[in-house]
């Protein structure tokens, strides 16, 4: 079906782009949700994310073009990816090919964080979860820090920031604040899991429960957030031509320079992980 | 008349020309109260705000003192908040639903103020911790507000079921939720007790506030429309003869309460004019 459709480029914002200009440039610090649930793993979408916030083109977005003012060298922002679910190893490939960049590198305007081996590193020296939690957030920061110092500012991904409750007994809150002294200094885009048995949408009956927590969580940044992207699978079930369903949408926080361009896409993924859009 | 009444209580409360300290918000995650904050925000130009945050980023243009209170204890944030008695403030919390609701009243209290009018938020998306033998903090926030405007997406091309439905299987319906024209519904609690409802239409762009009137009601008046001027009989019931309409006990519902109430059985009282026949072939048989 989708294939006999002509491909659409992937527009979030109504200035055409997947990360708007006045967002890069402007004092206002950005918060985009990406949501997904398990089997539609967002990957793809967070690689396209990043080459469009460093050098302005996006690999399943033809229309945008390909922008020769910026470089990694000169990007359009630079960009830390900070991942509590992948290692640097399953990038890599897709990093080398569509920024063309060596993720293993970790020097210039983006960088790779597998904060997980992090996190477990402290954890094995015995640290208490709450200077766990510091430790992996005063990393990130020093990242955001250095990338800063370089003028422009940063555009920040923390991919499953979740998975720090299932892993340490912290507060909801404190994880919060965390994400929130990084919100003050970044774009922060984060990426979550929803799916459906880790939330609980109307009341909790255990707050110290992984669900409850989780549900808390993820309802909180829900309602920071002013752009909220969903990726899920097909209502009718598995088809050849289309892998699943993209949706932009308002967040609760409106912008006042750009405006969130509201729209549903069924995509289609490949053997090597590249994606294809197309209007729903 | 009504409807005059109450866009001008609304607009009273809304320029703080209304006594009413506590203004709580009630919002989703399908219509955010940011627009309605604006709109509020728009016509109190002059009286300064303390933004109190618990989840804003970008300290609002408006906000005189902004306060970044996530992490801090109930007594760490009233420290913060410099007090100027002499002179109409607002304080306004982003979210209310960060506080635990053993702390919530004390919270309240500790803002509360002659000069202060407290202009709180809630998200309803944020499920409550359930807590026996204490009230959710909604419900007691309810208890204290004196004013509640509660905010609900107005819809284009779905209907509310069908958003609901969608928002809880983690859909977010694209065009009809987050907009900038929304419904609010109003309770005003006057300080004889008594509270009074009432329901707008807002758009916070062309600052338009008019009453909302649901469908059902609107077609109801329609057809009271049709029936004037069509005969020189007066066709139409006034608000007393339909209320008088509505007090009268209907004889089926008497035999409700009767021995056929139960099983469906056919039972025939025989009243006392009643002729009956030992051979009458048609007797009921029960």
């Amino acid at each position: 079906m989708t294939s006999q459709l002509q491909q659409q480029d992937l527009v979030v914002y109504n200035d055409g782009q997947i990360v708007s200009e006045k967002l890069l440039r402007g004092e206002y610090n950005s918060l985009t949700a990406i949501t997904h649930i398990q089997g539609t793993a967002p990957s793809w979408l967070l690689t396209g994310v990043a080459e469009n916030c460093l050098l302005g083109t996006c690999h399943f977005s033809p229309g945008l073009g390909t922008n020769l003012a910026f470089s990694a060298n000169e990007p359009r922002s630079p960009v830390l990816f900070a991942s509590f679910y992948q290692d640097a190893a399953f990038y890599s490939k897709t990093w080398k090919k569509h920024l063309g960049l060596d993720i293993a590198s970790q020097t210039g305007n983006a960088r790779y964080l597998d904060l997980m081996e992090e996190l477990m590193h402290v954890l094995s020296r015995g640290a208490d979860p709450k200077q766990s939690l510091k430790h992996v957030f005063d990393k990130i920061s020093t990242e955001v820090q250095k990338l800063a110092a370089k003028g422009a500012k940063p555009s920040l991904i923390i991919e499953a920031p979740e998975l720090l409750l299932h892993t340490i007994d912290i507060e909801v809150d404190d994880l919060l604040l965390s994400l929130h002294k990084l919100n003050e200094k970044t774009n922060l885009t984060l990426v979550m899991s929803i799916d459906r048995p880790l939330i609980e949408a109307h009341s909790i009956q255990d707050g110290n429960g992984l669900r409850g927590k989780h549900s808390s969580l993820v309802l909180k940044l829900l309602h920071r957030a002013n752009t909220i992207i969903d990726i899920h699978p097909l209502e009718t079930g598995h088809a050849n031509d289309a892998t699943g369903v993209l949706t932009v949408s308002k967040g609760p926080i409106p912008l006042d320079d750009v405006k969130v361009q509201e729209g549903a896409y069924l995509y289609l993924l490949n053997k090597e992980g590249s994606a294809r859009l197309f209007f729903k | 008349m009504a409807s005059s009444n109450s866009i001008l209580l609304i607009n009273r409360l809304l320029s703080l020309k209304e006594q009413s300290p506590f203004l709580l918000v009630e919002d989703s995650l399908s219509q955010s109260s940011a627009y309605f904050t604006q709109e509020f925000v728009s016509r109190v130009p002059t009286t300064p705000i303390v933004y109190l945050s618990f989840e804003t980023v970008n300290a609002p243009s408006f906000a005189a003192n902004f306060v970044q209170c996530l992490g801090l204890s109930v007594e760490e944030i009233h420290s913060k908040i410099e007090s100027n008695a002499s002179r109409k403030t607002i304080v306004m919390v982003d979210s209310l639903n960060y506080i635990p609701p053993s702390q919530i009243t004390k919270f309240i209290k500790m803002l509360v103020h002659p000069n202060v009018i407290l202009y709180g938020v809630y998200h309803n998306s944020i499920p409550h911790i359930e807590t026996q033998d204490y009230p959710s903090s909604l419900q007691l926030l309810q208890f204290m507000a004196t004013s509640i405007f509660e905010i609900r997406p107005r819809l284009k091309n779905m209907d509310e079921e069908e958003v609901e439905h969608q928002m809880d299987i983690w859909r977010f319906p694209i065009g009809e939720i987050n907009s900038s024209e929304f419904y609010v519904t109003l309770t005003n609690r006057r300080k004889s007790g008594r509270s009074v409802v009432h329901k707008y239409e807002i758009n916070s762009d062309t600052h338009e506030i008019t009453p909302y009137v649901s469908k059902a009601k609107e077609d109801a008046v329609g057809d009271e429309e049709l029936l004037k001027n069509l005969t020189t009989f007066n066709l139409t019931t006034s608000t007393r003869q339909k209320h008088a309409r509505q007090e009268v006990e209907l004889p089926f519902m008497m035999a409700q309460n009767g021995e056929g109430a139960v099983g469906g059985a056919i039972v025939y009282q025989y009243e006392q004019d009643d002729d009956y026949d030992e051979e009458d072939p048609y007797e009921d048989p029960f």
